[in-house]
């Protein structure tokens, strides 16, 4: 991302998956893009664009056995997908090499030989695969990344969680979001059922925009109750609670100082979540500064988001006066709730919620539009921010 | 004196001799040496002549002079033993000796030199002369060694007398003469004082014998050493003889040509002969440098004379020893290493030093160019190092070299010598004349060197500058205490001769002429120095740091080595660069480049960990910060008996520095460039001097030198030390506090803390300020990199403020970013922190781009390179 020229926006989507042959499982490719929905046909042949390594027909078709999600920049997928791909090489891998080593030594040896496929990138088997994503999503500089794993397949997380269970340090649960056919996921928001089910595009954010441009349309009386001082959004940094009810507007130096004062480490530069001065909600920190980033930097396709929201809602209003007792009322429509800033059906603790919550109403609301929940492709975003994905051999070392 | 001079030269050369053998050779290759060139050259007529002789008579004269000397007037000397030794072998040199009696006496007669006396040095010529002359096997040498012994005792008698012409040139006559015992003996009676010869003769026969005889077994010890120097001495004496028997003419001519280079010898000589004092007993390193300078160069020398004298082998060796001393050095000490080196090393660089320095004072240029010639001929590389291979026995001068490589002998060496002084000195300091002179010093000097004690050089050079500045040092004397110090150099001096070298009139005059001294302080320290830089490497290195550390000492008055010797501080300039790095790493500091710096950073810590004393200037502020700073094991400077030497040292310092601006700013200055790295060091040497001033007169001095210029050392020190306290004391909080509080701007930061240690910081200006600022960059990092750096960036990304409340938007800060999970990219981000972000926090160190990746990534805050950054 230029950080002087044109700063991007966060992306609304970014993740790194692995990707495995469902003819012959041994085969796994790792790669990245934002928008998982459209690449996996792209492996498939069905769509332009499939990496040459995921070209064999005898291979395909491919499946996303997982996907980890939460990157907050094009850089960092790409970095962490470079170190997964070549975890004999990465930093990150090797800081922890001494710590792995030691902790994995009996399964790896039992297993496959730890030392030697990682020499052979081509030979790297799943477990070992998993292994590298374990110890990078635990790595000093991805750790603090709002990273989650949404595993896909039960086999996979089958692996995982032996392999979890036999380090010292597993990962944490909230970082690991069953999805699929995986099993235990019950009562879990978060799963999406498929690849297709994730929302890759900003209409997650659409209540907040709103609601944020609402009220930063009329920001006189607004104050940082942080610093107690008023606020210019033109000109400042606001942060703009995402809960719908909620009229926090803080500054973002202000309201990041409020969130490590709990943090109780001096060290931490970036907060992972907070309690709004406001609604005493938790929120989550990347959530916001999605939202901000692309409220400040991308006000064109603020303005298509908003447009398309309302043009929806003007649907969804007539749907739901048409029928009243649909179920869709209850669980969805956070742009009406944003709009009316009534329900308080956001007001989840759960701060990971939110992502995942939004995405299940957008998928609803896009069901309107003719796309099938969990079957059929989402349509292209209509948003500008086009975001190649990488291939496994366009790879480049980052570091 | 004339005839103490003269039975001490009896007594000296036999003396000088059985200490190295190859300073017999050397000096006998020297005679020989001398009087071809003087036979061809003859460059300087009948005033060489005279002059000459006595050059060779002071060689043994000066050697002479101390066993005399000391043994007449002390007794004490250690000579009693070596006269024993000596004495055992004398009976059958003395034979040998009579037959080159018959032919000096011709010499003597005129001279007068007494019989016994005569007799004696015949002895002791015969001795030294014999053995060369029983492995050459030629009767003729050893005449000729004993001729030239004769001659030299003569001229070494004048020299003994502080040089009257007319002995010399009676000498001079006499050695031409070659006249028999009996006419030397009556010569040297009348011409040289009966009294001294009376006195000089008895006890100088008997010594002479015994020392001949104590000296002689370690030659058959190192028979084979003994041998090649013998004969190498026997070869110049061969030719010699053969001249001489030739005619008179030839004689004379030798003769002559030795009376040439006496001439500079005699200068020469008084200063060779207290280093070689020194060396030998109190073992300055600086010593070393010179020897090896002039080992080099008279080992040409000497292969020179030899191979023009006679185209024999032993020649050969020689020249191969000398142009090759490293390879030689190499093997022979890789075959041999003898214990016996060192006492041979010591004299032999002695003989070489006087060699060296008379060459070079007289014209020395055309000599060598001729011998140079006849050098190049006899030696071919391959047979020289099979000559070597050959030689079971090597060089003094060898060993010496050997010994030079080992730094760990060169810090024996040196602790060694720094222990005698200090017992000297222990002496001399109860000799300081005001107890208050002494505490008043110590307290001021302490805190100045505490202050400036990361420069430690600065004052040996102030040292020196004393030396040469000391009369005009009086004139500056603002305080009491600079008075005291002015007397304690006064009888520094007096001191000092003794201890350097008691045996040479010459150079306590040459003291009483207190700008001669200077010069010759002057230029010895630039010839030792010049040596050392011109020297390879290792050897260089090791030995330059000593060598300044010992002509300080020397040049002013011990002071500064008594300091050096209260605190045992290692020898760093001794290290090796890998375990310099290592100790400053010990330290924690990061590696510095620059061997200079690692020396003074470690030599500042030392002396910080150990108890440094205390300033003075700093007395009212520092010692409390100091102290916190440095701990509880370090004392203050008071209360310690450390201080002291500081507070001499001090003292000099000042009034060197006081004098030195009206008396020799030129010679000041080098000195300080010799010994100080590349600060400034003008600058730093006046702070030194202030720091005493301040004590006295703090706020006077202050005003008006710090506004001219703020030493970027005290500026340093003080920082460190504010900055160590802190660190010790609160660590990181501490440091936050000091760096918040600061103003932005590095210079108005260390204006402040400088306020809190003393007014004087306070004083100076912004700019002077500013610029000690950029001098203590280098080291405050050093001080301040235990911190852990990246909680610097982290303070000074959040330190970072607001650019324009409209700009934030569009310009985020870096803190920012961050929160918005920007990417970083990291040279822009580095290059800030450099620029700007460091400067907010007051830290003065940079950042490179590695170091701020591991923040990044310690702190999971995405980062990327810029070519990265477009993904």
């Amino acid at each position: 991302m230029d950080v002087q020229g044109k700063p991007k926006p966060i992306p609304a989507y970014y993740c790194c998956y692995l990707l495995r042959s469902t003819v012959r499982h041994a085969s796994l490719y790792i790669g990245s893009t934002p928008n998982p929905i459209r690449r996996l046909p792209q492996h498939n042949g069905d769509a332009k664009g499939g990496a040459k390594r995921t070209s064999r027909d005898k291979l395909r078709p491919w499946e996303m056995t997982l996907v980890v999600e939460g990157f907050m920049s094009r850089v960092g997928a790409l970095q962490f997908e470079w170190a997964w791909q070549h975890p004999e090489k990465s930093r990150h891998l090797l800081e922890d090499g001494g710590e792995l080593d030691i902790q994995s030594q009996v399964p790896t040896n039992s297993k496959t030989g730890k030392a030697k496929p990682r020499a052979y990138r081509s030979r790297r088997s799943l477990t070992a695969h998993l292994e590298d994503l374990h110890s990078l999503l635990r790595s000093v500089y991805f750790a603090a990344w709002p990273l989650r794993i949404r595993f896909f397949c039960a086999d996979v997380y089958r692996v995982w969680r032996i392999w979890n269970e036999r380090v010292d340090v597993p990962l944490p649960d909230e970082k690991i979001i069953l999805d699929g056919d995986c099993p235990g996921q019950g009562g879990n928001d978060l799963a999406v059922g498929s690849i297709n089910g994730l929302s890759v595009e900003y209409t997650k954010l659409e209540g907040h925009l709103e609601k944020s441009m609402f009220l930063l349309d009329d920001a006189q009386d607004l104050r940082c109750k942080l610093c107690s001082s008023s606020i210019a959004p033109n000109t400042e940094q606001i942060v703009i609670c995402p809960h719908t009810d909620c009229r926090g507007a803080h500054h973002l130096l202000c309201l990041s100082d409020e969130f490590l004062k709990t943090a109780n480490d001096s060290d931490i530069l970036i907060p992972t979540s907070g309690v709004c001065p406001v609604c005493d909600t938790i929120v989550s920190w990347p959530l916001m500064m999605q939202e901000l980033s692309l409220r400040n930097r991308a006000e064109k396709e603020v303005r298509t988001i908003l447009r398309r929201k309302e043009r929806r809602d003007r649907k969804e209003n007539a749907k739901t006066l048409s029928s009243k007792e649909s179920v869709r009322q209850t669980s969805v429509e956070p742009s009406q709730r944003a709009l009316q800033d009534q329900g308080c059906l956001m007001d989840t603790d759960d701060p990971l919620l939110h992502d995942d919550w939004y995405e299940q109403v957008d998928m609803e609301s896009d069901t309107e539009h003719g796309t099938q929940k969990h079957q059929s492709p989402q349509p292209p975003s209509r948003l500008e921010i086009v975001i190649e994905d990488s291939d496994w051999d366009d790879a480049e070392v980052i570091e | 004196m004339t005839s103490s001079a003269d039975v001490i030269i009896l007594s000296s050369s036999p003396n000088t001799s059985p200490r190295i053998p190859t300073r017999l050779t050397s000096n006998t290759e020297r005679a020989l040496e001398i009087p071809p060139q003087a036979a061809t050259t003859s460059p300087i007529p009948l005033l060489s002549q005279r002059f000459l002789p006595p050059s060779r008579s002071r060689f043994f004269d000066v050697p002479t002079r101390k066993d005399d000397a000391p043994k007449k007037k002390r007794q004490t000397t250690k000579k009693p033993a070596s006269s024993d030794l000596k004495e055992k072998d004398a009976p059958s040199k003395l034979q040998q000796k009579e037959k080159k009696v018959t032919k000096d006496p011709t010499h003597n007669a005129e001279e007068d030199l007494e019989a016994q006396s005569i007799d004696s040095r015949k002895n002791v010529a015969k001795k030294t002369a014999i053995p060369q002359k029983g492995r050459a096997q030629q009767k003729a040498k050893k005449e000729t060694g004993n001729l030239k012994l004769a001659g030299k005792v003569t001229k070494a008698n004048k020299s003994n007398d502080t040089q009257t012409k007319t002995a010399k040139k009676a000498e001079h006559k006499t050695a031409a003469v070659q006249s028999p015992p009996a006419d030397s003996t009556e010569t040297s009676e009348l011409k040289a004082v009966s009294i001294a010869l009376g006195k000089d003769e008895v006890l100088h026969l008997d010594e002479a014998l015994r020392r001949r005889r104590d000296w002689t077994p370690p030659r058959e010890t190192c028979p084979q050493l003994d041998n090649t120097m013998e004969n190498n001495g026997t070869n110049p004496d061969e030719t010699l003889e053969s001249s001489a028997k030739s005619g008179f003419g030839g004689i004379l001519t030798d003769y002559n040509y030795s009376g040439s280079g006496s001439d500079s010898r005699e200068i020469s000589t008084n200063e060779g002969g207290p280093t070689k004092r020194r060396r030998i007993e109190l073992v300055d390193p600086q010593c070393q440098p010179w020897r090896n300078q002039s080992f080099e160069e008279d080992i040409p020398v000497q292969g020179d004379t030899s191979s023009s004298s006679s185209s024999g082998r032993l020649p050969k060796r020689k020249p191969k020893t000398q142009k090759r001393l490293t390879t030689l050095t190499a093997r022979v000490t890789a075959q041999y290493t003898s214990k016996d080196v060192e006492d041979l090393e010591e004299d032999p660089s002695a003989d070489d030093i006087t060699q060296y320095i008379t060459k070079s004072n007289s014209r020395g240029s055309k000599k060598q160019s001729a011998d140079k010639d006849p050098e190049l001929i006899v030696l071919s590389p391959e047979a020289a190092f099979k000559a070597l291979d050959q030689q079971d026995v090597v060089f003094g001068t060898c060993s010496q070299l050997e010994r030079d490589d080992s730094p760990e002998t060169l810090r024996e060496m040196q602790r060694a010598i720094r222990e005698s002084e200090s017992l000297a000195f222990g002496e001399k300091g109860t000799d300081f004349p005001s107890g208050l002179g002494q505490t008043a010093r110590s307290e001021s000097t302490s805190g100045s060197m505490s202050r400036f004690a990361g420069a430690r050089n600065l004052w040996s050079v102030a040292g020196r500058d004393k030396a040469g500045s000391l009369v005009q040092a009086q004139t500056v004397e603002k305080v009491d205490l600079t008075d005291a110090s002015h007397v304690n150099m006064k009888k520094n001096a007096p001191q000092r001769r003794p201890k350097l070298d008691l045996s040479d009139d010459e150079w306590i005059d040459l003291d009483d002429g207190k700008s001669g001294t200077s010069q010759q302080m002057i230029s010895s320290s630039t010839k030792a120095l010049e040596p050392q830089d011109g020297l390879d490497s290792p050897t260089t290195a090791v030995l330059a740091p000593p060598v300044q550390d010992a002509q300080l000492a020397v040049a002013t008055s011990h002071q500064t080595t008594e300091v050096s010797q209260q605190a045992p501080m290692p020898q760093y300039s001794g290290f090796t660069d890998a375990e310099l790095s290592r100790q400053v790493a010990a330290y924690g500091f990061k590696s510095v480049k620059g061997r200079k710096k690692m020396i003074d950073l470690l030599q500042k810590c030392w002396e910080s960990k150990h108890g440094k004393p205390n300033h003075p200037a700093d007395v009212p502020s520092q010692p409390a910060s100091v102290s916190q700073a440095r701990s509880m094991t370090t004392a203050s400077s008071i209360k310690t008996p450390s201080p002291k030497p500081k507070s001499r040292a001090k003292t000099k310092a000042r009034k060197t520095v006081s004098t030195a601006t009206s008396t020799e700013p030129a010679t000041r200055t080098e000195a300080i460039m010799m010994t100080s790295p590349k600060r400034n060091q003008q600058p730093s040497s006046r702070a030194a001097r202030r720091p005493p001033s301040s004590n006295v007169d703090v706020e006077e001095i202050q005003d008006s030198e710090e506004e001219v210029f703020l030493s970027p050392s005290q500026v340093q020190k003080r920082y460190t030390e504010i900055f160590s306290s802190a660190t010790a004391s609160t660590q990181v909080p501490s440091l936050e506090i000091l760096t918040e509080d600061r103003p932005p701007t590095p210079a108005k930061r260390k204006a402040p803390a400088a306020s809190k240690t003393s007014r004087s910081i306070k004083s100076s200006s912004s700019a002077a300020a500013a610029a000690a600022a950029k001098t203590d960059k280098p080291l405050t990092a050093d001080r301040t990199s235990l911190l852990d750096i990246s909680i610097q960036i982290t303070k000074a990304v959040r330190a970072q403020p607001q650019l324009l409340p409209s700009s934030s938007r569009s310009q985020p800060t870096w803190h920012e970013k961050i929160l918005m999970y920007d990417p970083i990219v990291l040279e822009d981000f580095t290059s800030w922190l450099n620029v700007e972000g460091l400067g907010l926090i007051g830290e003065d160190r940079e950042v490179g781009t590695a170091a701020v990746r591991d923040w990044c990534e310690s702190k999971g805050i995405c980062c990327c390179w810029k070519k990265n950054a477009s993904w």
